[in-house]
């Protein structure tokens, strides 16, 4: 098999820190600090320690998830467990994109540095900058995929050679520009500077014309900068001990990035000089900016010298300073593109994994066991990226992706830890839980909404990225996703003819199959479809699923006397086995692979259970598949059915209950329908009037055309319906006494709200306790988009521990 | 990932040691707010100097807040994993003595 293989652990604590500082002080430094120095001015110094405190609430939360479920895919796998529906493949969407364009940015980068560097060196490469930009930069993404699927060892190595070269260099940066302003003197070609600590170059602290906005741009502009622990927990698959280490590399990294942020910051605005950055725009061939002279505060002109904002100011207080931060920069974009590189690479083959993305993208390599496939792939999106894509614009995107994803995980810790309570293995629990993860998504909502206000362009590529992806999610993922956590299926006889419709009967054993096959069979006729018998044999999950073959030849004898009673009616007729440990779960997928319209259960009848309406497995099932359910209390009489009681409360929504009451009578020599409705206040004759006619709309042209209740109208004709109308104050009481003499009671619920169908979900089985005849439960299938939301809705009032 | 596959993993506790760990951190929570309202207060310093000496106290005394929250976080980490340690050792032990028997 091509997924045998696992990823191996071979990442220390130093190793998987490194990768996260790696990624953290990439670009972050090199490439955006001048640009976001010109949005806050010194404050940028503030606007990193606030995004330090930002970062640190979901780093807490990532430190949990990190040391309880160390898997690659990281944000991706726990949004998985936490959230429902098309939320774990949005986070994976946006986590693999928005990781593929920070690796383009820092590729990017770093051909801009080396082109520099190479500039400054006399070399001629015979291309333009741009041009030369983007070769360097592909072929730097192509490098680096080679390391990466060398192994994750090699790949911690290069990382930690380049990450640790790169804090050396701004170390040097620091200390030369710390000098520089303490003692200014100190370096005689830099004599002519104004110097000094305290200069009026940091103050006003917070620019009256940047102010708190300025800071909060800032702010949004570098957060992609400190997304470093969604790289670490990507790792979770290859780190050593990664119950411990994971939550100390988080924080480890972190503790070392923020002050290294906040100490260049404090440097470049505090020592370097307006006219020299002004100058060097000239060199470069930029025009210069209106209004601006030397005597304008630096941060300003910060703004226009870009990405290479830090190599201008060290070349004004560090010997060969340009030479070192080109240097300084080159390490970093290659340790901040191999740690990008890495996680998207980890975050893909995770949705592979999942089937959520095409299965080579979880082949991993068997000889250097990393994940191959995903690798190429990715680096191909990088270089894609670097190719064509406007990335300054994308990356802004990319940030409010992030911003998103760690808002997702901020929600699946708190259900997580619902979900799964005392049985995960946390190496590190969050303290004031869950005020925690609430104010880290109330920050990053108000950061992530506050860069629509700044960068509107930005969110357009968020929406436009999250609406591709919730098609293939619906269109591709979310069946292949489907099909791997389906209960597999044993042995399968499919009909002799494909019909549009089809009918699944759920068969446990041999006694009272035959009411259900006949109503399946009947239903199955009338809509010119086929019945698909369905035997699920239940293996515990001790055992492995290859025990239940011995229990096949007895599944085949149970199915085989089930399609006798089917034969008479002359419809097409499959016959599926599947096995699991869920019962109800091989029912839903059946359902859902056939896209059935009905499904029809067999009920043991009520029991006292608080935590079930009608039994553990049916409610599963009417839970989770979209069609018409019919559950009936066993009956070991097979004679025909004369008489059927239908209690209706909203006439509108009868014609399922009707439907099958027509279809139960067929063929009976004395057939009849008695519609009883209730109501706590006597009915005047004109209420009567109006439920006559909406019942009779509601069987001739029932919402669903293709329902044929309107066949009922036949019964109508021949005089077989009647219509009772009583005045009770205990609806439960009343339909069970008046149950007594009937064949058949048919009992739904209506197709009404959420909440309406909790509370009414409880009288049909009350009544059903107290009934005279056996009792047919019914529920109509909804509408697409209300079985989805309500389905959602479901997934957190469901979460307990398990 | 399913329960299933989550205990295929190693992921889970075994049975006998679930309800054992209580949900509560092993941070000490009492040092972490203190910390956090040094962070705060530090935040507030760099704000309210404008530029002079407050302002650099306050961003000196954030790099502090970073390194006290680090090491009051990586402290909980090592009592946690040392509470998983104790918890599966006590498991282990009267196996080991069976099978020395």
């Amino acid at each position: 098999m091509r997924t045998q293989h696992t990823l191996s652990r071979e990442l220390s604590l130093f190793d998987v820190t490194m990768i996260g500082v790696g990624a953290m002080i990439g670009a972050g430094i090199f490439v955006l600090t001048g640009e976001a120095a010109g949005t806050a001015g010194p404050a940028l110094i503030l606007a990193f320690a606030l995004n330090g405190i930002v970062t640190i609430f979901t780093a807490m939360v990532y430190a949990e998830l990190g040391s309880a479920i160390p898997e690659a895919g990281g944000g991706y796998l726990w949004v998985k467990e936490g959230l429902p529906g098309s939320n774990a493949f949005l986070a994976g969407w946006m986590s693999w994109f928005a990781h593929a364009v920070a690796g383009a940015l820092y590729a990017l980068g770093f051909g801009a540095f080396f082109f520099e560097l190479l500039r400054l060196l006399d070399v001629n490469v015979g291309i333009d900058l741009r041009l030369g930009q983007k070769a360097f930069g592909v072929g730097i993404v192509l490098i680096f995929a080679f390391i990466n699927y060398r192994g994750a060892s090699e790949t911690g190595l290069a990382g930690n050679v380049v990450t640790v070269a790169k804090i050396i260099v701004i170390a040097v940066f620091c200390l030369f520009g710390l000098k520089f302003m303490f003692f200014p003197d100190w370096w005689s070609s830099a004599s002519s500077l104004q110097g000094g600590f305290g200069a009026s170059r940091l103050v006003p602290f917070i620019p009256g014309e940047t102010g708190w906005l300025g800071i909060f741009s800032a702010m949004g502009l570098t957060f992609i900068a400190f997304e470093g622990y969604e790289i670490i927990v990507q790792a979770g698959e290859e780190v050593k001990d990664p119950r411990r280490n994971i939550p100390k590399a988080v924080f480890l990294s972190l503790s070392v990035v923020v002050p290294i942020y906040m100490i260049v910051a404090f440097v470049l605005v505090g020592a370097s000089d307006t006219g020299l950055l002004l100058q060097s725009l000239k060199e470069l061939g930029q025009e210069l900016p209106g209004g601006l002279t030397a005597a304008s505060e630096n941060w300003k002109a910060l703004k226009y010298v870009g990405e290479l904002g830090l190599a201008q100011a060290a070349s004004q207080f560090v010997p060969y300073g340009a030479f070192l931060i080109l240097g300084g920069g080159v390490l970093s974009t290659m340790s901040a593109l191999n740690a990008t590189t890495f996680s998207s690479t980890r975050v893909s083959f995770a949705m592979g994994r999942a089937r959520n993305l095409p299965d080579q993208f979880a082949y991993i390599s068997p000889r250097t066991r990393t994940p191959a496939a995903a690798l190429a792939w990715t680096a191909a999106l990088i270089c894609l990226m670097v190719g064509f894509v406007p990335l300054r614009t994308v990356a802004a995107a990319a940030d409010i992706m992030f911003l998103l994803l760690f808002l997702q995980v901020n929600i699946a810790v708190i259900t997580i830890r619902k979900k799964y309570g005392t049985k995960l293995a946390y190496g590190y629990l969050t303290p004031f839980f869950p005020i925690v993860p609430i104010l880290s998504i109330v920050m990053q909502l108000g950061l992530a909404l506050f860069m629509f206000h700044h960068y509107p362009s930005a969110w357009f590529y968020v929406i436009a990225w999250l609406t591709g992806g919730f098609l293939i999610f619906r269109f591709y993922a979310s069946g292949r996703e489907r099909e791997k956590i389906a209960p597999p299926i044993l042995a399968q006889q499919r009909g002799l003819e494909v019909r549009p419709h089809s009918v699944v009967v759920a068969v446990a054993n041999p006694l009272g199959a035959g009411p259900l096959v006949r109503l399946g069979s009947r239903v199955a006729l009338h809509r010119n479809g086929e019945v698909v018998l369905l035997h699920a044999v239940r293996v515990p999950l001790q055992l492995p699923q290859r025990a239940a073959t011995r229990f096949i030849s007895a599944a085949q004898a149970v199915l085989k006397n089930a399609a006798g009673f089917a034969e008479p009616f002359e419809v097409p007729i499959s016959r599926v086995i599947r096995t699991g440990p869920d019962v109800a779960q091989a029912v839903v997928h059946t359902v859902r692979e056939k896209n059935s319209d009905f499904v029809i259960m067999g009920w043991k009848g009520p029991r006292r259970r608080r935590d079930t309406q009608i039994g553990r497995n049916i409610d599963k099932v009417l839970r989770e598949s979209n069609a018409h359910a019919i559950v009936m209390t066993r009956v070991d009489d097979d004679d025909p059915v004369s008489r059927v009681l239908v209690p209706v409360a909203d006439a509108q929504n009868a014609g399922l209950a009707i439907f099958v009451a027509a279809l139960l009578i067929e063929g009976s020599p004395k057939p009849e329908i008695e519609v009883l409705h209730l109501s706590r206040e006597p009915l005047e004759e004109s209420g009567r009037e109006q439920f006559r006619r909406l019942l009779a709309g509601a069987i001739s042209e029932d919402e669903e055309p293709d329902l044929q209740a309107g066949f009922a109208t036949d019964f109508f004709r021949k005089g077989s319906f009647r219509l009772e109308f009583r005045q009770a104050t205990d609806v439960i009481s009343e339909i069970s006494e008046y149950s007594s003499g009937f064949d058949r009671l048919i009992l739904g619920t209506s197709r009404g709200g959420f909440f309406q169908r909790k509370v009414f979900g409880r009288i049909p089985t009350q009544i059903a306790e107290r009934a005279k005849c056996p009792v047919i439960l019914i529920r109509p299938r909804e509408r697409g988009i209300t079985f989805e939301i309500q389905k959602f809705f479901q997934f957190f009032r469901e979460l307990e521990e398990e | 990932m399913s329960r299933d596959e989550l205990k295929q993993q190693n992921l889970l506790l075994p049975e006998e040691h679930w309800g054992k760990i209580d949900l509560h951190t092993s941070v000490n929570k009492t040092a972490l707010a203190a910390v956090l309202c040094l962070g705060l207060a530090s935040v507030a310093l760099m704000v309210m100097g404008q530029g002079r000496w407050v302002t650099w106290l306050g961003a000196l005394l954030f790099v502090v807040f970073m390194i006290l929250f680090t090491f009051v976080s990586m402290t909980g980490v090592d009592r946690q994993t040392r509470l998983l340690q104790e918890l599966s050792s006590q498991t282990e032990s009267p196996r080991k003595k069976r099978r020395q028997v």
